[in-house]
């Protein structure tokens, strides 16, 4: 696991394994799972196996990660999350294939 | 606070959908959520713009394991979801399975039918997989759960062995409903904001 962004991976993998946690999708995500055929129960492994590139924390509420990450099927995804810590929540933003073995 | 893409409207309001249809988790046959998934609605067009699902991991536990439970001859779509749900490569299954990649493959596209053995096996691995942890770090309650799982474990094998595929083509879809029940407290359960509940299979008449 590369050092950046590696408090915020653990956190991400913690709260994927986890069976108390709460996932949300914007509308825009869900259009992607559904036109691209990447349903939620893959879209999941990239919260259990992938890196957090990117971190942003403003004064709105949540901060704003971005994740990529590698399916079981291999298609390579980056998704767009707005994380809630404090409440064991993410909101799903929106989802981008960057490349599919399929 | 979120604006709607589509009109720009501001005013957005919370509500429980009564029965969710969950075909965004991937599940090649009817997953419905009963009164437990909260969205984001615009007031001013209706559009939905977010989507909530309490305890992802939880739900796709119980939806795998009602799947594996029912007799119903598993489909290829059903065969590479319950992969899908335990997060393995095709590698890893078909290993595990004591079977060939393509073979698996095979299946998984529907071009063959699952040996029996082969569709029992999977079926077990399915039910195995981890299921929810358990809240309470009590050494002597860790050990109690722990040879409840052992039993437990040996039954399933038993019952396993001798679980009856039902091998006849049935033209009605399979149709899960899953609710939330919560677990009792002192104060007599949990509300709608405290959800530490389980997925439950809600039992429909026949």
């Amino acid at each position: 696991m590369a050092a950046a962004f590696k408090a915020e991976t653990t956190y991400l993998r913690s709260w994927a394994s986890s069976y108390f946690s709460e996932v949300s999708w914007d509308a825009e995500a869900e259009d992607t799972m559904r036109t691209e055929g990447i349903p939620f129960v893959l879209v999941r492994q990239v919260f259990l196996a992938g890196r957090v590139v990117t971190s942003e924390k403003d004064d709105a509420y949540g901060a704003e990660w971005e994740v990529v990450g590698t399916t079981c099927d291999g298609e390579r995804l980056r998704l767009a999350l707005t994380v809630y810590c404090n409440e064991y929540r993410v909101r799903i933003r929106r989802i981008r294939v960057l490349r599919s073995d399929r | 606070m979120n604006k709607c893409a589509t009109c720009a409207g501001a005013s957005i309001k919370m509500k429980t959908i009564p029965k969710y249809d969950a075909d965004a988790i991937g599940a090649p046959f009817k997953v419905y959520l009963m009164d437990a998934v909260k969205v984001e609605v615009c007031s001013s067009c209706g559009k939905i713009l977010n989507t909530a699902i309490p305890d992802p991991e939880g739900l796709l536990y119980a939806i795998s394991f009602e799947r594996a439970m029912h007799p119903r001859k598993l489909v290829g779509a059903e065969i590479r979801f319950l992969r899908h749900a335990m997060g393995w490569k095709a590698k890893k299954l078909a290993d595990q399975l004591g079977i060939t990649v393509e073979y698996l493959s095979r299946c998984e596209n529907g071009h063959v039918a699952m040996s029996v053995t082969t569709e029992k096996l999977l079926r077990l691995l399915a039910v195995l997989r981890p299921g929810p942890p358990d809240e309470d770090k009590n050494p002597e309650a860790q050990e109690k759960v722990r040879d409840i799982v052992e039993d437990a474990l040996r039954d399933l094998v038993r019952s396993m062995s001798s679980f009856q595929i039902d091998l006849l083509w049935v033209a009605k879809p399979l149709e899960f409903h899953f609710y939330r029940q919560a677990i009792p407290t002192r104060a007599g359960g949990l509300g709608p904001d405290d959800d530490k509940g389980k997925w439950k299979p809600e039992k429909l008449a026949a």
